[in-house]
Parts: C-alpha cells; sequence; structure tokens
C-alpha cells in the first residue's frame, strides 16, 4: 500500500522505502548483521566508484583485488574458517601430532553467500568494462538487499536489476496476480511438500542404521523432493513478492526433475547459481573453448567450488565432484546442449526414450543428494552401505510410515501439477485462466487450506534450507 | 490497482466464506461423534442418568457402568476426564451436565491424593485440549466455561478452521463419518496385566500427591462441589480407590477421609483394603484393570455404606 499508493510518486521514495523494508527484514533475523551487510555494500559501492573513475589500469586492479578479497574474505572467515581449522587438524594426526583447532563460535550470518556473489558479480562486470559502477548509493544498496532475494536468492547481476531499480515502475495487474500465484504455489511446495518429505526425510536420515536398504532409498526421495520444494518453492515466494513490487527476478529454476541428462538438469537448477558460475568462473577458466582436456578440468573445478559454496563439508565437495562425472560424457562428446528445450514439448505424454532418460538422470540426481544431505562422509557411505544391501528387497518401514499417505497423495498432485504447468514460468501459472473464475478461486481456496492445514498443524519449524549456505 | 484490489477483497471473502462453510459442515459431521473414542459434552447430553461418576482417568477407568446399572439398579454416566486430577474440571464436567440433563439424584466422586483443587479460569494442564478443540470456534454460552479452561487463543476462537486444523481434528473428521455412535453405557476398563517391563514399579507417583499447603484449596473446591450437589438435589459420596502398595502412604491417604468428614461427605475408602497388595489387580500404580475392577464390584457390591447411600 505504502508502495504503490504513498511513495509512488517518487521513484527516490519508492527505492528508500525498499531499502528500509529490505534491511529492517534482515536486521529481523539479526541486527548485529546488519552492518556486516553494509559494510559490504558500502565497499562494492565504493570500490565500483574507484574503478570507474580511475584511467590507471594498476589503481582499477587494486580496487578490484580489494574489494574481491574483503568479499571473499568475509565469507572465508563466517563460512569457511572452521572447516578449515578442523580439516588440518585432522590432516595433522596423520603425522601423529595433535592440535586442538581454535574454532570461531560465530553463527553464519544468514544469506552472506548470496549478497557476497551480487556484489562481487558488480565489481567484476565494472573491472571488466561491461557496466558502469552505479552512483546513487540507495539505488546499489537496494540492489543488494531487495529483501525478497536477500537470504537465498536469487542471485541477480547488476546487468538485469539494476535498470529495473533505476527505471520508474508502473503497477501491471497482471503481473501482481501472476506475483500472488508463483508466492501460493512457492508456498504449497514449501509447506506442503517440502516441510511434510522433511519430516520422513529426518526420521530416516537421522537413524538410518535401523532401517532397511528399501527404506533409505525411500528417505532419499524424500530428501530429493524435499530439497526440490523447499529451495524452488522459495524462489517461487521471493520472485512472486517481487513482481508485487514491479520488479523481475531472474528465474531459478525450471523443473529439474524432468531433465534428459545432468546438464540439463543444471540449466534447470538453481539457473541464477550456475550462470555465475559459467560466467564468473567456467568461462574465465577457458570454458570449453580450449581442448578437451582444460575443458574436464575447469567443469572439476566449476563443480567443485559450487559443492564448496554450498558449506564447508566434505559431503558438498563430493557432492559437486559426483555432478561434474556425472555430466562429462556430455562434455567429453560434446552433448551438454543437447536438451535445450523442455521435455515432450507441446504433448501430455512423453516419448519411452524420453521416461528412460528421465528416470536415469533423476536417480543419479537422487543418488548425489545422499551425500548432501548427509551430516559427513561416514553417514553418507553408511547410508549407500545400506541401500546396497539385501534388505534393498524388503518391504520399507519407518514409525510413522502411515502417516506419510497424505503427503504421497500430495506428492503425486504436485507432480502432476509441475508435469502440466512445465511450460511455463512456474506450474501454475496458466493454471485454469481460462476457467470459470468461481471454479479457479476455489482450487486457489484448496491450496490455501492445503497449506493452512500443514503449516497449523505442523509441529516443527523447518527452515528453509538455503538460508544456511 | 483498484481493480487488483477490488479482486483481492472479493476473493478474500470466497475463502472467508468457504472456510466458514467447510467449518460449519465438519461441525455437522463430528456434532455427537467421539473422535477419540473419549466421550464428549454433546454425548452426555440427555443422557438423564440417576448416578454420575466424577474424577479423572482413575474415574473413568475403574467405575464400571454397568456394575452399578444391574447391581444398584442405577442409569449412571462415567464423566471422568482423562488426564484431569484437578477438582475444576470435575465441578466443570458436573455443572455442563446439570446444563444437558435432569440432575442425577447420586454423584460418585473418585477422590483421593492425587486429586488437586485448581481453578476454572486459571488452570494450567491443558492434556485433551485437542479433544475439547471442536467447542472453541464460536463457543456456545455453554462450551465457555471449557474454551476459558483450556486458554483457547482469538485466532482458535474466531479464525474458521484453525482449531481444527491446529489440534489435527481433520482426520479424525474423516475418520469418524459413518462412525458409531457413542454409547455411555459401554465401560472403559482395561484389560491388561501391567507391563512393568515398560512401565517399571516406581514411587513417582508420590510426587503428584496434594501437600498440606494445598490442603485449605483442595477443600474448597470440595466445598464448592458439594454445594451445586446440594442445589440440584443430589447426593455427593466420595469413593478413594485403591493405588499399588508402593505408592500407598497411610497419612496421605487419610487426609482425604478428613477433609470428606469436615465437609460433612460420605467417604468409602478402598485405598486401606488388601487390593494394594495384589499387582495383578493392576495395569499402572494407580489404576486398576478389568480383573482389579471386577474384584472391587465384588467389595462394592455387598458394602454396607454404599448400599445404605442408595437407599436413603
Amino acid at each position: 500500500m505504502l508502495y504503490w499508493f504513498a511513495t509512488n510518486k517518487s521513484l527516490k521514495v519508492q527505492n528508500l522505502l525498499l531499502l528500509v523494508s529490505s534491511y529492517f527484514f534482515y536486521g529481523f533475523w539479526d541486527w548485529r548483521f546488519l552492518f556486516l551487510l553494509v559494510f559490504s555494500t558500502l565497499l562494492d559501492y565504493y570500490t565500483g566508484i574507484k574503478m570507474s573513475d580511475t584511467t590507471s589500469s594498476s589503481k582499477k586492479r587494486f580496487w578490484f583485488w580489494l574489494s574481491v578479497s574483503v568479499n571473499l574474505g568475509f565469507l572465508a572467515v563466517f563460512k569457511y574458517y572452521n572447516f578449515f581449522a578442523a580439516s588440518f587438524a585432522e590432516a595433522i594426526t596423520h603425522f601423529g601430532l595433535k592440535v586442538d583447532p581454535w574454532t570461531l563460535k560465530i553463527i553464519l550470518p544468514v544469506g552472506i553467500s548470496f549478497y557476497t556473489f551480487h556484489g562481487l558479480s558488480y565489481v567484476i562486470d565494472i573491472y571488466k568494462g561491461r557496466i558502469k559502477a552505479e552512483k546513487n548509493f540507495i539505488e546499489y544498496a537496494v540492489f543488494v538487499s531487495f529483501f525478497p532475494l536477500l537470504v537465498a536468492g536469487p542471485i541477480e547481476r547488476a546487468t538485469h536489476l539494476l535498470p529495473q531499480i533505476k527505471k520508474k515502475r508502473v503497477f501491471d495487474y497482471s503481473q501482481a496476480v501472476n506475483g500472488l500465484r508463483q508466492i501460493l504455489w512457492g508456498l504449497f511446495k514449501k509447506i506442503v511438500i517440502a516441510d511434510q518429505c522433511a519430516e520422513y526425510a529426518n526420521t530416516i536420515f537421522n537413524s538410518a542404521d535401523s532401517f532397511s536398504g528399501s527404506t533409505h532409498v525411500l528417505g532419499a526421495l524424500f530428501f530429493t523432493m524435499q530439497i526440490y520444494g523447499d529451495f524452488s518453492g522459495y524462489s517461487d515466494i521471493a520472485l512472486g513478492t517481487a513482481r508485487l513490487f514491479g520488479i523481475d527476478l531472474l528465474r531459478n529454476f525450471a523443473f529439474p526433475y524432468f531433465s534428459r541428462d545432468i546438464a540439463e538438469f543444471w540449466r534447470r537448477w538453481h539457473i541464477s547459481l550456475s550462470t555465475w558460475f559459467r560466467d564468473y568462473l567456467y568461462i574465465p577458466l577457458g570454458g570449453s573453448k580450449s581442448g578437451t582436456w582444460k575443458k574436464i578440468r575447469n567443469t572439476f573445478i566449476l563443480f567443485l567450488v559450487s559443492g564448496f559454496w554450498h558449506g564447508a563439508n566434505w559431503t558438498f565437495i563430493v557432492w559437486g565432484f559426483l555432478n561434474a562425472l556425472y555430466i562429462m560424457p556430455s562434455i567429453i562428446f560434446n552433448t551438454n546442449r543437447n536438451h535445450l528445450d523442455i521435455v515432450a514439448k507441446g504433448k501430455v505424454i512423453p516419448s519411452a526414450k524420453e521416461v528412460f532418460q528421465m528416470s536415469l538422470t533423476f536417480s543419479l540426481t537422487v543418488f548425489a543428494w545422499i551425500f548432501f544431505r548427509a551430516i559427513d562422509l561416514e553417514h553418507a557411505y553408511s547410508f549407500i552401505s545400506k541401500i546396497a544391501s539385501f534388505s534393498l528387497f524388503e518391504v520399507p518401514y519407518f514409525p510413522g510410515i502411515g502417516t506419510s499417505i497424505p503427503t504421497f497423495v500430495f506428492l503425486l498432485l504436485f507432480l502432476i501439477i509441475e508435469w502440466l504447468g512445465r511450460e511455463q514460468q512456474f506450474a501454475i501459472e496458466s493454471f485454469g485462466v481460462k476457467w470459470p473464475r468461481i471454479i479457479r478461486w476455489s482450487v486457489y481456496c484448496f491450496f490455501i487450506l492445503a497449506i493452512s492445514y500443514f503449516s497449523y498443524s505442523s509441529e516443527v519449524n523447518q527452515q528453509f534450507i538455503y538460508f544456511q549456505f | 490497482m483498484k481493480k487488483f484490489i477490488l479482486y483481492l477483497i472479493r476473493f478474500s471473502l470466497f475463502l472467508v466464506g468457504l472456510a466458514f462453510l467447510i467449518q460449519f459442515i465438519l461441525g455437522l459431521v463430528i456434532s455427537g461423534k467421539s473422535l477419540n473414542e473419549v466421550d464428549n459434552l454433546e454425548q452426555t447430553s440427555n443422557i438423564n442418568a440417576t448416578l454420575v461418576f466424577l474424577g479423572s482417568s482413575r474415574c473413568w477407568v475403574q467405575f464400571d457402568t454397568s456394575f452399578f446399572d444391574t447391581t444398584f439398579n442405577q442409569k449412571s454416566a462415567n464423566i471422568g476426564v482423562d488426564g484431569h486430577s484437578e477438582l475444576a474440571m470435575a465441578t466443570l464436567r458436573l455443572k455442563d451436565y446439570l446444563s444437558r440433563n435432569k440432575p442425577p439424584k447420586f454423584v460418585i466422586l473418585s477422590f483421593d491424593p492425587l486429586m488437586n483443587g485448581d481453578s476454572e479460569t486459571t488452570n494450567e494442564n491443558l492434556i485433551h485440549k485437542d479433544a475439547f478443540a471442536r467447542y472453541s470456534f464460536f463457543p456456545t454460552q455453554k462450551n465457555i466455561p471449557f474454551v476459558t479452561y483450556f486458554k483457547y487463543n482469538t485466532a482458535e476462537k474466531y479464525i474458521p478452521l484453525y482449531s481444527i486444523f491446529r489440534y489435527k481434528l481433520l482426520d479424525d473428521c474423516v475418520k469418524s463419518i459413518g462412525a458409531k455412535k457413542y454409547d455411555p453405557s459401554v465401560s472403559q476398563l482395561v484389560d491388561r496385566k501391567w507391563d512393568t517391563l515398560h512401565n517399571p514399579i516406581t514411587t513417582d507417583q508420590k510426587k503428584y500427591y496434594f501437600k498440606n499447603d494445598k490442603l485449605n484449596a483442595v477443600t474448597k473446591a470440595l466445598s464448592d462441589l458439594k454445594k451445586i450437589c446440594v442445589q440440584n438435589n443430589c447426593k455427593l459420596m466420595c469413593i478413594q480407590t485403591p493405588v499399588y502398595k508402593v505408592i500407598y502412604e497411610k497419612t496421605t491417604f487419610e487426609r482425604t477421609q478428613l477433609i470428606c468428614e469436615k465437609l460433612n461427605i460420605p467417604f468409602l475408602d478402598l485405598s486401606g483394603e488388601n487390593f494394594k497388595d495384589d499387582i495383578n489387580l493392576f495395569y499402572s500404580p494407580t489404576h486398576l484393570n478389568k480383573y482389579g475392577v471386577s474384584k472391587m464390584n465384588l467389595f462394592l457390591k455387598d458394602n454396607v455404606q454404599l448400599n445404605a447411600f442408595f437407599k436413603n
């Protein structure tokens, strides 16, 4: 109301309102980390201007590296210091030495990986001469801290978001309605799908030794749906909310579980991060234009760094490594751009070949998620060992399996809607738009009531997984 | 923008209307049905029993209505509330019963040191709040005391479906379609022996006995209950049922008798009898099993004091 009615006359005031609300939103979590966010914003803003103003390449390089090293320094301290200290201490024990690592007892600032990458993309683009530095601090600060994307992305680019912030925004009815629809679908994914799957995935992963191999497969499947519902749900909420403010954010998910190979999967999963790594890491390393061996090397670097970005744990690195392995055949045989369109475009039923390709890709993904979910490598190993045992052929069982029936029903409904809506930006974008309003509204009410039911009756409050990254 | 707000308001009204409608339908579906195999306020209306039992689970699982029906020729109803040892709850249930039925001739209260006074408005024991959640939405005058007792919040009282969702009644509502109607004459006796492996013999229950400092509060609560009985021409009697010997304390169990004597309420004490020595009669330290109840019934059948209570 304030945004569209009270501040719509002046873009400056409107942007100021966005900034204040974004800082309030972030400070609500932990006001102390607000200083870190403001400092990081000021640093990139200042170094950006300095880089733009100077004609000396050495000075430009200085400001560039200052920004990059401070940004990455924050990440290193807050996110990776304990990991390196503990890994070093563990490594040194192999030489018969024992040290007690001095670890930092600090919590990870929410969204640090996301806003750091916003800032980095901005300074890299200025350094490379792709964009000019933003002189208006408010506009730049809104770009970094716009609240829907602040804590878990999508990771925006200055070339995409800044022009929208600088331009006067006009209320668009269809955009706002679409935004609400996307928020609704995001909430459904998060509360009805992800949180329910999380409950069962946690039960199985947390006492893995007590269950059969078949139950472990079920646990991995639950986690697979959990992480998709959780993260893509958040992205939908973020994109939908931004639309209500007249801003289009980068698309982050495009039905990844309907991919026919791993390369396609990575074009559809966490798109804003994948493209960030492609543009700021893979291509600068030589990309795919410098011979097969370098391509292989660059791909491994890309996925290992991507794994490490997710968290300071060897499980994420193995997860990244596995994905690099998966994608290797298409890199070597140059088939990584075979499936650019969505599967079975214009059709309802896919071909047998497409079903096989999707099933294979999905299975590989599920296997890799085991490492992502496991507490450590030992946990992942014991989990997989159980799957590889004869108990794989037992009937799956875990306490509360009977209560999971509604979850399965909703999962099936969810997958059907996702499949039918896979050619849209999000599954219910044009869902029922041609139906009589009362039926369409009844369907929306059904979603809202399902969300309310699972939200009110849930005993555990599941945080968004990607908030920890 | 105006069009957007207009449609948003219309949709919100549509949603609220739909929620009210579903709440109303669910209310109709579960009306008069038990969702957790325990009686409810609607089911104990128009029973018009001549004998009513009050108390906690020790009342609920130990007083066999069919025994009293046949032996003493009393149409009896057991409205003990599992998990609630507060006399305030017993009083609340009695008041509610009286508002929905003719006053009974006799009221028997299961009274022992595990009972406490507590309050109808500031109670802290919220066990079975879910079972009473069906009464929280726009509560009727009759149900308001229970809504207050269980401290339902504003959202639970005025947002349709909120309490049904929050207290997970939806599954029960669906399951209750076509369910058998609650039969107040069917007793809740527990037909199992004490599994001391999973429920070891301990003296833990002793910590719940009311202490001397609560004596006045308990006396006051029992006195209030007696007043209601007197106002409605109901004869009140307190029965102290047995507990297993490890938690039996003679002096503590005599306190209840003293209170009853002070208030001039007939009191029948079974705790000191030899029931307490036989573990086969119990399924927990404080609850008799079906076998134990049958033994207790044999005792009650020939008990002079009880027979006199019903005859006078």
